[in-house]
């Protein structure tokens, strides 16, 4: 019942094509007349030695005793670092909540009733076609951030609400992934499966599902990246993750020229985290393409 | 999102309502306070994130005050606000107090109490390179100045001088805008310029002109608490008794102001 005993198999270590990607002979973007270039590795270090010059250069122009701008910088970086970790987090359980919602909101944009899908098909396009910014607010000013639950009082801290107002954009994308993996895989699938007497729930869990999970996990990655680097937005509505800190530490070294230098290491973080995510999920997408 | 709504609704209506301060407060063996870490040296961060400067040591006396008052030990929650949230955030019951360089504005105390009497007071200057020929505040009509977003003084300035006015979030983005030539001089808070002209740095500026909107800085609590007011105002009284504004001055490296030496005078004997 696999998708690869239906088509034909593609020898190993064969590389698969890649929709929209440039053969390897053109050099040159037909449309901006630019070179094709991929972020690479090399891209993250001269990024930081760039970083490191400008750091050192900072440092001579100025000629003070005090600490370097990359002094400060290693001054700063363990509250920096409380602060990424903070972005981390809000990110791991916006994607988690996200998913575990998105998952069934897919799932019921492809049911049989018609209300259940067109409810679930309008929630999902309200949600993925917001600015996140917006639910964001939203989802701030409409929990309080106290409330009694059965006599008990719960305080609900800032970066809680925020990791719940950018869960929301999260599920609807997860939604129309599950959706769009679910309807990737060929009508033949579902009739083959029919004539073997299986319901469509079986159909479903037992034969669609396993195929499609791997077509969606690259794009689920994808998404994780992108939530991560969303999650400093928190700093608009007062969180203390890493940019709401770089701004207080600029503030508190009341030094103009550590501007750039701090938000050039604030972005080598991010940088060091997510790029890894992108080589693996262009990996993912490689090895796991299937044709038709 | 409509079940959302509808939660949001339900969670608000069971909200805790927000009873006296104080009572809060002995209850919880906490308070929160709105206070800045993006105002150095008012309010900032030291290395390890613990907020510091004049304003913090103001509200570690508060703490004091109040744990002699209720007879226990009280916790503090420092709570980082911005100029666009620190008020709602009281309101909202989210702090007990306001301590966060927040001027003394009418409207403002439409919605907050702002206790009496104000314990600081600035006014507005600005801050130009030597170079640069400013000597009246006529001087500045029509030309580009930055200024920090949010500012009490940027609407009112901009209109009378006809400014074309460039605004930054952060302090730090208005001072880099002004040092990279993007604009002619800044309209800055008096007693943050002149702690800042301190600095080498910052040795080819100067402040240009007479500081004019004189203007005080209140803390601030929620309305209709008068037991909590009652205290706050005895403490800002005895603060201006004993001269603890000019000591934190001194400390905090802040050219003591004139305002802080009068309002001494007029406590001292009281």
């Amino acid at each position: 019942m696999h998708n690869s005993s239906t088509t034909p198999k593609l020898g190993r270590g064969q590389p698969m094509p890649v929709v929209g990607a440039p053969p390897k002979e053109r050099l040159f973007c037909r449309y901006t007349g630019l070179p094709f270039t991929r972020i690479t590795l090399w891209h993250g270090c001269i990024l930081l030695v760039t970083l490191l010059l400008m750091a050192s250069g900072a440092a001579a122009a100025t000629q003070t005793d005090e600490l370097s701008v990359l002094g400060t910088l290693i001054k700063w970086t363990p509250l920096l670092f409380q602060g990424f970790l903070l972005n981390l987090l809000m990110s791991a359980l916006a994607m988690g909540i996200g998913t575990a919602i998105g998952v069934f909101l897919g799932l019921a944009q492809i049911s049989l009733m018609p209300p259940v899908r067109t409810s679930s098909w309008l929630l999902t396009q309200l949600l993925r076609n917001s600015p996140w910014l917006v639910t964001l607010f939203y989802v701030m000013y409409l929990i309080p951030f106290e409330f009694e639950v059965f006599g008990v009082l719960v305080i609900m801290p800032d970066w809680v609400k925020a990791t719940f107002g950018l869960s929301l954009p999260v599920l609807a994308n997860v939604s129309e992934i599950v959706r769009g993996g679910i309807q990737s895989i060929p009508e033949t699938q579902w009739e083959a499966s029919t004539s073997l007497a299986f319901s469509r729930k079986q159909t479903l869990w037992m034969i669609v599902i396993p195929q499609c999970l791997k077509r969606m996990l690259p794009p689920w990655m994808n998404l994780y990246a992108i939530v991560t680097m969303a999650t400093v937005l928190g700093n608009i509505v007062g969180v203390s993750e890493a940019l709401t800190l770089t701004r207080d530490i600029l503030a508190s070294e009341a030094k103009t020229d550590m501007l750039l230098p701090m938000y050039g290491y604030i972005l080598v973080f991010f940088f060091l985290y997510i790029y890894p995510i992108s080589r693996l999920t262009i990996y993912l997408e490689r090895k796991w393409t299937v044709k038709g | 999102m409509a079940s959302l709504a509808a939660a949001g609704a339900l969670f608000g209506a069971t909200a805790a309502e927000a009873g006296p301060a104080l009572d809060k407060i002995s209850e919880r063996g906490k308070m929160a306070v709105c206070s800045k870490v993006d105002y150095r040296p008012f309010g900032y961060r030291d290395t390890d994130g613990t907020p510091i400067g004049l304003e913090h040591d103001l509200i570690s006396d508060v703490q004091l005050r109040l744990e002699k008052k209720l007879g226990k030990e009280i916790e503090v929650e420092r709570i980082p606000v911005i100029a666009a949230n620190r008020i709602q955030f009281l309101e909202g019951g989210k702090c007990d107090l306001l301590i966060a360089t927040m001027t003394d504005k009418p409207e403002r105390r439409q919605t907050v109490a702002i206790v009496e009497p104000n314990y600081y007071s600035s006014g507005v200057n600005v801050m130009a390179l030597k170079s640069v020929k400013i000597e009246a505040w006529d001087d500045i009509k029509g030309q580009r100045l930055c200024s920090s977003q949010g500012a009490f003084w940027n609407k009112d300035l901009q209109r009378k001088y006809n400014l074309d006015l460039l605004t930054f979030a952060g302090i730090a983005e208005t001072e880099q805008a002004l040092r990279d030539g993007r604009c002619i001089g800044l309209l800055t808070d008096d007693s943050l310029a002149t702690s800042r002209l301190k600095d080498d740095r910052w040795g080819d500026f100067e402040l240009k002109v007479d500081t004019i909107m004189d203007a005080s800085w209140g803390a601030a609590i929620q309305k209709g608490d008068e037991e909590f007011y009652a205290l706050m105002s005895e403490t800002i009284a005895d603060w201006h008794r004993s001269g603890k504004i000019t000591e934190l001055e001194n400390k905090w490296g802040i050219k003591p102001t004139p305002w802080a030496k009068r309002m001494h005078e007029q406590y001292k004997n009281m």
